[in-house]
Parts: structure tokens; sequence; C-alpha cells
């Protein structure tokens, strides 16, 4: 396997980290762990081809900023206890989709895949499904009608003023 | 299995666990220990201290809460709300608090609160620009470079983003560096444009490390110095930009073995500068 699962074994073990150190982990794990260029295109669908080549680098990079803001503070809060995983299995010709259950404190679980991917030998993530709908394809939606409003200009924006929404303030 | 420890281990990794702590004896101290809460995940225990500190006016208290409402930290099974946030954001925000109007115009132009609203973002963003703050700034001289809720002027772009730029907001110090390549509200000036894309090189900003690099290889806006060029090029490629990593392959063709040699270690010796 992977030196990801060696680095996400040793952060397991980590302790008495705060808020920001285990989301900073969660970004490099997020860089490494999800191939973030192919689901930054998914998202787009034929909207892709809208984005000029010089455009891409950012709108990658605004992306994978926006899928760490959302995602992480939602996995945030659960405990880890109540993660479980329950399968894995082919997903076309070359994926494999792992199966698990979030159980949440008021009862009842959620239930998440991960689609799998074996990328230059390396397994990638390139998508999440939560209770059946697509990571990628639920973007694509909203990415696709910003874009015809508001042109990929707008798309980069509404990136931006997503991922850069402030955090809580320190203490002077 | 392996795939399985994989996912495991990614979501583990990020987990929250930890006891809650005693209350408070005064404001400022009820608020450190409200920050402590939330750093260490006890995100209901940070709620309780931060809330009545809101209710009694703390323009600091009522940012934090709104920051929690859009993050659906310590909200229980309410999770996420926009509009709690944003009410608690607007009650900082008239008392001039300039972290809460910048997170009122993001969540405008975001079209997270009653749908998408540049105008109303523009509003929010010049107050917060007007108190100094670098990030609306910043995000201001955005909002003029594409004509998004104001007429696009390149000139006001580049004045907002010089603003921000002399904070050393290394973003906009990049986009004042593109700005003065491009002659965008300022006359072309290469030496300048390089000047900018230096102080958000040493910020740590890949893409203008690579610009940098670029101009350091042709000599343009800078003497030439491809050793140096070398050392900015091997910065940005380590954060996966891809023309960077051509031109690192390229200057490391063309210079001598020491040279290289005295790129890399200064490459693996640089710390980006603070602000």
């Amino acid at each position: 396997m992977t030196g990801l699962v060696a680095e996400a074994g040793a952060a397991l073990t980590a302790s008495g980290q705060t808020l920001e150190q285990r989301e900073e982990k969660f970004r490099d794990l997020l860089r490494e762990g999800f191939d973030m260029p192919f689901i930054a295109k998914v998202s787009l669908g034929k909207q892709w081809r809208k984005v000029e080549p010089a455009e891409r680098e950012t709108y990658v990079a605004l992306f994978s900023e926006f899928v760490l803001k959302t995602y992480a503070p939602r996995l945030g809060k659960f405990d880890p206890e109540l993660f479980h995983v329950d399968d894995a299995t082919p997903k076309g010709k070359r994926d494999m989709l792992v199966a698990s259950r979030i159980a949440q404190p008021g009862g009842g679980d959620v239930k998440a895949g991960w689609r799998i991917r074996l990328v230059n030998g390396q397994h990638k993530i390139v998508d999440i499904v939560v209770e059946g709908i697509s990571m990628a394809l639920n973007q694509r939606r909203e990415f696709s009608a910003v874009i015809k409003k508001d042109g990929v200009a707008g798309l980069m924006e509404l990136l931006r003023a997503r991922t850069q929404s402030l955090s809580v303030q320190a203490p002077s | 299995m392996n795939i399985k420890r994989f996912v495991a281990g990614f979501f583990v990794v990020i987990g929250v666990t930890g006891p809650m702590t005693a209350a408070a004896a005064n404001d400022d101290g009820t608020f450190a220990r409200g920050y402590a809460a939330f750093q260490a995940g006890r995100f209901d225990d940070a709620m309780k201290l931060w809330e009545p500190l809101a209710e009694a006016g703390d323009a600091r208290a009522q940012f934090n809460l709104g920051v929690m409402h859009a993050e659906g930290r310590g909200t229980g099974h309410s999770g996420r709300n926009m509009r709690k946030a944003a009410g608690w954001w607007r009650r900082a925000g008239a008392q001039g608090h300039t972290r809460a109007l910048h997170n009122l115009a993001l969540a405008h132009i975001g079209g997270v609160i009653g749908g998408q609203d540049y105008a109303q973002a523009v509003n929010y963003l010049e107050q917060a620009a007007k108190g100094g703050f670098a990030n609306s700034q910043y995000t201001l001289g955005k909002m003029y470079h594409y004509g998004l809720g104001v007429v696009r002027n390149y000139s006001e772009s580049a004045r907002y983003f010089e603003m921000a730029a002399e904070q050393g907001f290394i973003k906009a110090a990049y986009n004042l560096g593109k700005a003065y390549r491009d002659g965008h509200g300022v006359g072309v000036d290469h030496g300048a444009s390089v000047k900018w894309f230096r102080v958000a090189a040493e910020g740590g900003y890949a893409k203008a490390q690579r610009h940098l690099a670029r101009r350091l290889a042709r000599g343009q806006g800078t003497e030439a110095n491809p050793e140096e060029a070398l050392m900015w090029a091997i910065l940005a490629a380590d954060h996966g930009l891809a023309k960077a990593v051509d031109l690192a392959r390229n200057l490391r063709a063309a210079l001598s073995t020491d040279a290289v040699s005295r790129a890399e270690a200064a490459a693996r010796a640089f710390e980006p500068r603070t602000r």
C-alpha cells in the first residue's frame, strides 16, 4: 500500500493537536489522497472546455481548497469510533468502491462511499458518494448554473468566496 | 484490507475528542477559553462560552458565533445555518468588525444567504477596506478586475491590490505583479512587476515563485540570475506547478553542477516570510 497509509497511521497516534493542526493534516492527505485535478475536471463536465488553459491551474487549486473547506468541518464532527468500513467492491473497470457507515450521535447511520482508483501506482480517491449522491456530480450541477450566469470568472469568485471565509478570531 | 485501512485512517486522523473545562471569570478570559475549546474541537463548550458574550455585545464573540453557525460546529442537529451566521456577522459588522463585514461579503458572493448579490458584497467589502482590512481590499481588487458588482475598472483594481500588498497580503502582491506585467490599471513596468512577484514569492506563494523564476531566467525586469531562478522554480515545482517543473528541468540542464547544488540547498533552506 502507499506511503499515504503509513502517514495516516502515524497521524492516528498523534494526540494533543489543535483543530487547525488536524485540518492541516487533512489538507496534506487531501492533496495526496485525492486525485484533485481529475475530480475538479469531472465537477465541471463539458464546461471544462470554457476554462482557459491558463486558468485551469487556478481553478484546480481553488477547487481543492473548496473541497477541504466544505468537507473538513463535516468530517471533523464525527467521532472516529462511530466510523465503520463495511466493504470494498469493484466499480466499473478501474475503480473500487469502499462502503462505509458513520453512526450519528442521535441514532442512525450516514452511508458514505469512497471511489478509489489506482493512479500511477497509488490509490487515489476520485469521488465521495454520500447517501447515494456523488460529490463530483453534485458540484457539476451547481457549477454549471454559475458558469451559465456569470461565466468562469463568476465560478472562480464563488470558489474564492467559499474558501476565503475567515474562521474564528483568536484572543488578542 | 488495505483500501479499508486507507479510508479509515484518512477519516480518523481528523477525529475530535476531549473533556470540558471550567467556565469563566471575565470577558477576555471567557473569550480565550472559548477559543481554546474551539481549537480542541470542543465546539459545544466554545458555543456556551461565547454566546453570553455575544448577546452582551462583544463583537469578537458575535463574529465567532457566526463562524460556528456557518461551519455547523457546536450547533447540534441543526448543522450549518448561514442565516444565523449572517445575523451574528451583521451585529458584529454594525460595530465595524472588519472580519464580520468580510465574511458577510463573501457569503453574498458565494450566494449562501439568499442568492448571489455582488452589489451588497461590494458594499460590505468597501466598509471593511476603509477599515484597513487587507483581505477585503484584495477581494475588492478582484471584484473591480472582473467587473462583479461594479463596473470593471483596472485602476481601482490595482489601487486596492496595492493597499493590501503594502500590508504584506501575498495574493494581492502577486496580482499587483500581474497588473504591472499586463498594464492593467498601471503602466507596464517589468521592474515593479518583479518587485511584487518577489514579495509574494518570499511569502511562499507558489505561482509568484514560478513567475519570479521565469523573469530571473530571462532577465526581464531584473538582472538575469539563472541560479536564483532555479531555486524559485524548485519551490514552485514542489507545489505541483507543471510549468515550474519544466523550467527547473531546463535550468538544471543549463547550469553547472555546483550552481544546481547551491540552488537546491537554497530551496531546502527556504522559509516563507511571514507578514
